[in-house]
């Protein structure tokens, strides 16, 4: 296994990705880039195949046809290299209910080989930037959807992973957290590492998404940054409008 | 730059693995004893109690057979026997059920698949915590029966040997249980339960079907009837299978025969060993295959 990255390959390259369940086909041959320094923001309407292609970036689906790569590392043939650099944080957050947010930071920091030192470290500043501290010491089982999203979020923080794969980050979270999750979604981009986020807010990706993606049954529909969509979709408008345009156009 | 952690191969996380589970059942026991101090107090009364129920049961029952020495010969071997090998088959069939639960349908397994573990570990930690979750019902009626035993043997030594047994046997249907649960996801995801229950359906009735036989042969207070029957259910004491492995070496211990029992208890430990090594390996290279099978139709 090579240790060093090539910093001119794609963070998340996705060539050609087919994923069918029995007869029906929810992912066809999807193709993107997703480059270093970059939030793409992942929309689609419900069904479409967002949390397909999620699994399929993170290992947890093996696609039929196609090949993903995270940091130039095959996810099939050298998942533990590419899991390595990567984090991700599903829409239902899981946490062993019976150990508390610290020891599941603690667990998590050792998985990914973090130093005692780099480790409290990092907790130390997650619990600051999210507000952790009041809670941190319970048993999961007794955290709210709210308080279970910003442990996982911070778990997949710790490591300071080169592409965060996050399906749903805001759901749940009070607004002073959605805008300490969208700085810290920043300050990772900023440092050079990536963002897949898929979401539903439509507002959130318009306002820290640099492109963004639409897909609609399994196809790939639109990609690029908000102008760029806004001149396929012909309109001045929001990211609501030109959404709901392109996926009602590709409708017929 | 964020560039994840050094680039560092993952090395084994099994024993990190074991120590959050050790952790997690450190703080289950803890809150139990903190919140419901009297449930855990009677359920751990209860259980000591039908532990030393069973004790006794069983040193009467060997005191007895054992005062007729000619009926000891037979009878010893034989309950052993027919205790390991319908453990044999209850506990491959609890451990399937309990894989498949715990590697294709718990939420753990796909966070675990997220993390840079090897398969190999992910594998290992679920077949020991399915091994330690189905055998605690074989503790639970096993152990009074080899403590009871033990003490109608001469020497303290075998009260080791026979625990050594007991503990020698119980991955063997681990590992079947695990190869078992592994085929299902890999070959009937969908209908995984009904599989399942309809396998379990069909060995009952067949068991049953095969019991109420062996019953109608004849006069069941008659010589014949005995012999008859024991004849039948002579298969359950083929020398391929583990419960003649582990009945034989305790009845050599039994009789003193100290080096046959240490060879048997060596061919349980070897095969235990072999066939986990074996299915843990098999179904940890082919996990990916048989997960996105199983979880590709509950997670449309």
């Amino acid at each position: 296994m090579s240790e060093q990255t090539d910093s001119r390959e794609p963070a998340i390259h996705v060539a050609g990705v087919s994923k069918s369940y029995g007869r029906q086909l929810a992912v066809s041959r999807l193709s993107l880039d997703v480059h270093r320094g970059e939030l793409f923001a992942f929309l689609g309407p419900n069904g479409a195949g967002k949390t397909t292609t999620i699994k399929m970036i993170v290992g947890l689906l093996a696609p039929n046809e196609g090949d993903v790569r995270v940091c130039g590392h095959e996810i099939g043939s050298n998942g533990i290299a590419a899991k390595a650099r990567m984090a991700y944080v599903p829409d239902q957050p899981f946490l062993y209910e019976k150990l508390s947010g610290r020891e599941f930071l603690h667990f998590v920091a050792e998985m990914y080989g973090l130093t005692i030192a780099e480790r409290d470290r990092a907790i130390e500043e997650l619990i600051r930037r999210l507000d952790l501290l009041e809670f941190l010491d319970h048993l999961t089982e007794s955290y709210s959807h709210g308080m279970k999203q910003k442990i996982a979020l911070a778990a997949a923080l710790l490591h300071r992973p080169a592409v965060l794969v996050i399906d749903e980050p805001m759901v749940g979270l009070d607004p002073r957290s959605i805008r300490t999750v969208k700085d810290l979604f920043l300050e990772l981009v900023r440092d050079g590492g990536t963002v897949f986020m898929s979401t539903h807010a439509l507002e959130i990706a318009e306002s820290i998404a640099t492109r963004i993606g639409i897909i609609r049954k399994g196809e790939l529909i639109a990609v690029g940054t908000l102008e760029q969509l806004r001149r396929q979709a012909r309109r001045e408008h929001s990211l609501e409008e030109i959404f709901l345009q392109l996926t009602e156009e590709n409708c017929g | 730059m964020a560039d994840g952690p050094p680039a560092t191969v993952v090395n084994a996380r099994i024993g990190l693995l074991l120590r959050m589970r050790a952790r997690t059942l450190g703080n289950r026991v803890r809150q139990a004893a903190l919140d419901a101090p009297i449930r855990l107090a009677t359920a751990a009364g209860m259980i000591l109690l039908i532990w030393m129920a069973l004790y006794g049961m069983f040193h009467l029952v060997f005191h007895m057979i054992r005062r007729t020495p000619l009926e000891a010969t037979v009878a010893f071997p034989m309950v052993f026997s027919f205790f390991f090998a319908a453990m044999l088959v209850l506990l491959t069939f609890s451990n399937a059920i309990l894989a498949y639960g715990l590697l294709f349908s718990r939420r753990e397994a796909a966070y675990l698949l997220t993390l840079p573990v090897p398969p190999l570990d992910v594998i290992t930690l679920k077949f020991l915590e399915c091994v330690v979750l189905s055998s605690w019902s074989m503790v639970l009626l096993g152990l009074p029966l080899m403590t009871a035993m033990a003490n109608l043997a001469d020497h303290p030594v075998f009260h080791v040997l026979f625990v050594a047994f007991f503990l020698a046997f119980i991955p063997i249907p681990g590992a079947l249980g695990l190869i078992l649960a592994w085929a299902v996801a890999k070959y009937f995801p969908r209908r995984a339960m009904k599989a399942a229950t309809i396998l379990a359906a069909a060995a009952l009735f067949f068991a049953l079907m095969y019991g109420v036989r062996s019953m109608r042969m004849g006069d069941s207070a008659t010589e014949v009837w005995l012999r008859a029957f024991l004849s039948r259910m002579g298969f359950v004491e083929a020398a391929f299978l583990p419960n003649h492995w582990v009945a034989a070496g305790i009845d050599h211990a039994l009789h003193s025969q100290f080096g046959d029992a240490c060879l048997y208890l060596g061919v349980t430990l070897a095969n235990a060993f072999f066939l986990s090594w074996i299915a843990v390996r098999i179904v940890s290279a082919k996990f990916g295959g048989a997960y996105d099978h199983a979880g590709a139709f509950r997670n449309r």
